[in-house]
């Protein structure tokens, strides 16, 4: 792809002021990292969703709770795993980043 | 039972309470409350408008025919929302930075501002989506009906046929009132977009009370619901590979095309970091929306008569129970969710047909330099609201033409695949620089063709717009372009047959074409502008409220100031404002001192309004920057010329002062020698005054006084005598007067008779020389007298200025191409620097008058005398003592 968020990341760790260095570099790859699963997250679901179409291909039929529940529970996956990320992606980069986020590692 | 009175009370009462909250929105806007109607909440039921009435009523239906497929066109949407980093993001930040007012807008931007695909993409807007507002008008009209046909005499009365109408005409009322109340520039309308996020809630709620008195009142709960499910007709529901992942894809597709989506999630969108939240919330939404659609189906086909109209039974099967209460709240999510998408696609067709039809036909018609007036305001509003009243009007057309049949159900899936034509020139364009105008617009108009074609055109095929001929034997009796088989593909479901042919040949189209054209320079700048959007745009950095004007600012300064300079600007200025990040609030007082700042560099009116552009949220345009740009480069080359120019002046000062400092100095020196020269001839004249009045007075005198005092007078004669002469002497040399006497001399004779002319007067010989005989052997043509009185100033000015205890004086001769070099170095101190450009100047004696005896001409009348030989004579500094090289040529 051509999205180069990291491009747009203040890597210079003076302008933060000295002292803070190693949590900010850990911090930002953080943030990176969560990048990457932000762009993974609807290919996942994409394969999630899509998994019907092979479940069915084996077998006479599909019940049709059994499918409703399956779709349904991967669409719950799907959202927390968004909830996780953008709670992730929203966080203040520059600012008070405190022990609060440790905490949902 | 519902009362044909009490159910039009409700719904006069419900629009009431929605103009209520729109007028209330608009109000508080007004006043610059903002906060809540841009919270991500709002934002994320905004988005709901995706769910229709198509969907409220229809998903059921679609349930209790086709199983689980209909929650397909949920998925799409979510696996979207989910991706909202990778797409959504990049396209509200351009949205943002591009001030996008539509997705025509968007397309035209991106492929330079071009009307034509403007056009294309609005006319594709007005046809996808006509069919879909009249589907919306007949589904309120069913609605309708349901509570007729229930009941009761007040109904009677009433043609069915005119529900439509005065709901299009309310609808067209509400739009006008709040979607073109005022000409926003970010095309925000926070009326409506609190108005559809209360709908959204009212739909949700209606639904989800449907469901849950389905699954708890009906039946015993979840596990109840699922035997029931499994044992009903739905049971024989089979998954379709093709529909079921073409529909995922279509309304994926959908999602980002249609034009009021695009309305909602890019152009309203107040703030990006809305998405974080709407990136799970709307999915979230979207599953609870659907969560009770299969269990509402499965009992209705259970406890309705066969052949009830499976679309109706969110409404049929509270109203068979007798929950009259209930049918009317899911009543009213149907009307939800028919009025917000009639009323944002009215706002979105009507924005894109003003912009890119009405505005430019307009501006075209008017006779051409004539200015654009102040009221073009007025002119854009009307055209909006003009476009308004014909975009819901096409609609009633379309709905009362199409005679609202069953064929308009299947129209959704058919709206959805006309507009998704827009997607292949989206995305390219978003994420693909080379892409071209040329190749968009052929990319469109294939797709385009093709949805007709194969799926727009059959779907009124009873109308008979297709003949049956061409259905079965295809165009022009070629079995290939049959509509539903192209190429002979005829096995799979029309729908998916459409959206592969139409998708994959309207992306060939545009990706071979744009592989075979050139973009224009405009094109090519917006193509960066898009495809580069995260780095050309700063973002809140961090997600963090703070810093996003005053990036922008920044970014700008840098181009003008160079980084580093801005970078300090804007600490300092951060500095002063107490914060610790290095970006300063862009208070007014920053900006005014920004402007000052840049107006130095760029003039004050192109840094006024660069920084009220920027203040105000505004992109600058291409035309714009290269407007400036010019000026830039104008004012660039003007100051290099001054530049230039004044460094020119400066090196002719800093001549000047060196020249006036040695006039000054000249003139210190002139009237040093003036009260000299005065002296110099008053001594003499005194002396001679006074012998010559003894000589004239006494009578007593001695004959050898007589001589002495006569004698005295002599010398006091000659001495000024002398003085005189080598005034007059310089003067002749000086005016260029003088008789050359040119002649072959040796040098070595000229040396001699000016050492022994030099040291005869003294009887004392108080200095040495030493000089080189071989070397001495030159022989030259040149005035031997004049040359031996130079040497003699030479070796007399050593011989009376060295200051060495045992003074010797060398004379070196060396040949130097055609001239000869004659050294004349003493061992003396040699002559301060401060004084060596003086010592060739007239009257100049560096030293006390008494030992000089001269009149401090002699070096002068040397210089000159040389300059008229064609030689030169010049002061050798740092030689160890007073070094003076003369050089002759050898032939004048």
């Amino acid at each position: 792809m051509d999205e180069k968020p990291d491009g747009k990341l203040p890597e210079d760790p003076l302008v933060r002021g000295p002292g803070s260095r190693l949590f900010l570099e850990w911090e930002s790859y953080r943030r990176k990292r969560a990048m990457d699963a932000g762009n993974l997250v609807p290919v996942l679901g994409v394969i999630l969703f899509f998994l019907p179409i092979l479940i069915a291909s084996g077998r006479e039929s599909l019940p049709v709770s059994g499918a409703m529940i399956y779709v349904f529970a991967a669409w719950c996956v799907l959202i927390a795993l968004s909830v996780w990320l953008s709670r992730l992606l929203s966080q203040p980069e520059t600012s008070d980043t405190d022990g609060r986020d440790d905490g949902q590692l | 039972m519902v009362s044909f009175n009490i159910l039009i009370a409700v719904c006069f009462a419900y629009v009431a309470f929605l103009f209520g909250i729109a007028f209330y929105a608009d109000r508080q806007a007004a006043r610059g409350r903002l906060k809540f109607l841009r919270s991500p909440l709002v934002y994320t039921l905004s988005l709901s408008i995706y769910c229709t009435a198509w969907t409220f009523y229809g998903a059921v239906g679609n349930a209790a025919r086709t199983g689980l497929e209909f929650v397909t066109i949920y998925l799409g949407p979510s696996l979207v929302m989910v991706g909202w980093w990778w797409l959504l993001r990049r396209l509200v930040r351009i949205g943002r930075a591009q001030r996008i007012t539509s997705i025509a807008d968007l397309i035209s931007s991106r492929f330079g501002k071009s009307n034509l695909l403007g056009v294309l993409v609005t006319l594709l807007a007005v046809v996808g989506t006509t069919p879909y507002i009249a589907l919306q008008l007949q589904s309120v009209t069913l609605s309708f009906s349901v509570f007729s046909r229930d009941m009761s005499a007040g109904f009677l009365q009433v043609d069915l046929a005119s529900t439509a109408f005065w709901v299009a005409v309310g609808l067209m009322l509400f739009t006008v009132l709040f979607g073109t109340r005022n000409l926003d520039a970010n095309e925000r309308h926070h009326g409506v977009v609190t108005a559809i996020a209360f709908e959204a809630i009212v739909k949700l709620v209606a639904l989800l009370s449907v469901g849950a008195f389905v699954v708890w009142g009906l039946a015993d709960g979840p596990a109840d619901i699922l035997t029931r499910m499994d044992s009903s007709p739905i049971a024989d529901w089979q998954i379709r590979p093709g529909r079921w992942a073409g529909l995922i894809f279509l309304s994926a597709a959908a999602f980002l095309c249609l034009p009021r989506m695009f309305q909602v999630m890019v152009v309203e969108s107040a703030d990006e970091r809305n998405l974080a939240m709407a990136g799970w919330a709307f999915p979230l939404y979207l599953m609870l929306m659907s969560l009770f659609v299969l269990p509402i189906a499965v009992m209705g086909l259970e406890l309705l008569p066969k052949g009830s109209n499976p679309d109706l039974f969110v409404l049929t099967l509270p109203l068979s129970q007798g929950w009259d209460g209930l049918a009317l709240l899911s009543f009213l999510g149907g009307f939800s969710s028919a009025t917000s998408m009639v009323i944002v696609a009215a706002i979105a067709l009507s924005t894109m047909v003003s912009n890119h039809i009405v505005m430019p036909v307009w501006v075209s018609l008017r006779a051409p330099g004539a200015t654009v007036s102040g009221d073009l305001r007025q002119v854009v509003l009307t055209a909006r609201r003009v476009s308004i009243m014909v975009v819901v009007g096409l609609g009633y057309l379309y709905y009362r033409i199409s005679g609202g049949g069953a064929a308009l159900a299947s129209i959704g899936l058919i709206s959805f695949v006309g507009v998704s034509q827009v997607l292949p020139v989206m995305l390219g364009g978003l994420f693909w620089r080379r892409a071209t105008k040329v190749a968009a617009a052929a990319g469109l108009i294939t797709g385009f063709a093709i949805w007709l074609y194969t799926l727009f055109l059959p779907s009124i095929g009873g109308a008979g717009v297709l003949s049956k001929s061409v259905m079965q034997d295809g165009l022009f009796g070629l079995s290939v372009l049959r509509p539903q088989a192209l190429f002979g593909t005829g096995g799979l479901d029309p729908v998916v047959h459409a959206i592969f042919w139409s998708m994959f040949l309207n992306s060939l189209v545009f990706f071979a074409v744009s592989l075979f054209t050139f973009p224009k320079p405009l094109e090519r700048l917006q193509g960066v502008q898009f495809v580069n959007v995260f780095e050309h745009s700063q973002g809140p950095r961090g997600w963090t409220t703070a810093g996003a004007g005053a990036e922008d600012l920044l970014v700008m300064s840098q181009r003008i100031l160079g980084a580093q300079q801005a970078q300090r600007l804007f600490e300092a200025e951060a500095r002063a404002q107490g914060k610790l990040d290095h970006l300063p609030d862009s208070s007014p007082a920053f900006l005014e001192r920004l402007e000052r700042e840049l107006a130095g560099s760029v003039g004050s009116a192109t840094a006024h309004a660069m920084i009220g552009q920027i203040a105000e949220g505004a992109s600058v345009s291409v035309q714009d920057l290269m407007a400036v740009a010019d000026e830039a480069a104008q004012i660039m080359e003007y100051s290099s010329q001054l530049e230039a120019k004044s460094a020119e002046l400066g090196h002719t000062a800093k001549q000047l002062s060196e020249a006036n400092e040695k006039l000054t100095r000249l003139s210190v020196q002139k009237d040093a020698f003036l009260s000299q020269i005065s002296h110099e001839l008053r001594t003499p004249m005194t002396s001679i005054r006074a012998f010559s009045e003894i000589l004239r007075d006494m009578d007593a005198l001695t004959p050898a006084d007589q001589t002495r005092y006569a004698s005295i007078i002599h010398d006091e004669t000659l001495r000024l005598t002398r003085l005189l002469d080598d005034l007059l002497d310089l003067s002749v040399l000086e005016n260029g007067q003088v008789a050359l006497n040119m002649e072959p001399v040796n040098l070595h004779e000229v040396l001699n008779r000016a050492v022994s002319a030099a040291l005869a007067p003294q009887d004392d010989v108080p200095i040495r020389i030493l000089r080189n005989i071989v070397q001495e052997d030159v022989d030259l043509i040149s005035d031997g007298d004049r040359l031996s009185q130079v040497f003699i100033n030479l070796i007399s000015n050593a011989r009376k200025y060295c200051t060495a205890s045992d003074p010797v004086l060398e004379v070196a001769i060396q040949k130097q191409g055609n001239d000869v070099w004659i050294d004349f170095t003493d061992n003396g101190d040699g002559i301060p620097s401060h004084q060596q450009p003086l010592v060739f100047e007239k009257f100049a004696r560096l030293t006390d008058h008494a030992r000089a005896g001269g009149a401090g001409l002699g070096l002068a009348i040397c210089r000159e005398i040389m300059n008229n030989l064609g030689g030169s004579v010049a002061y050798l500094p740092e030689q160890g003592g007073a070094a003076f090289r003369v050089v002759v040529p050898l032939k004048s």
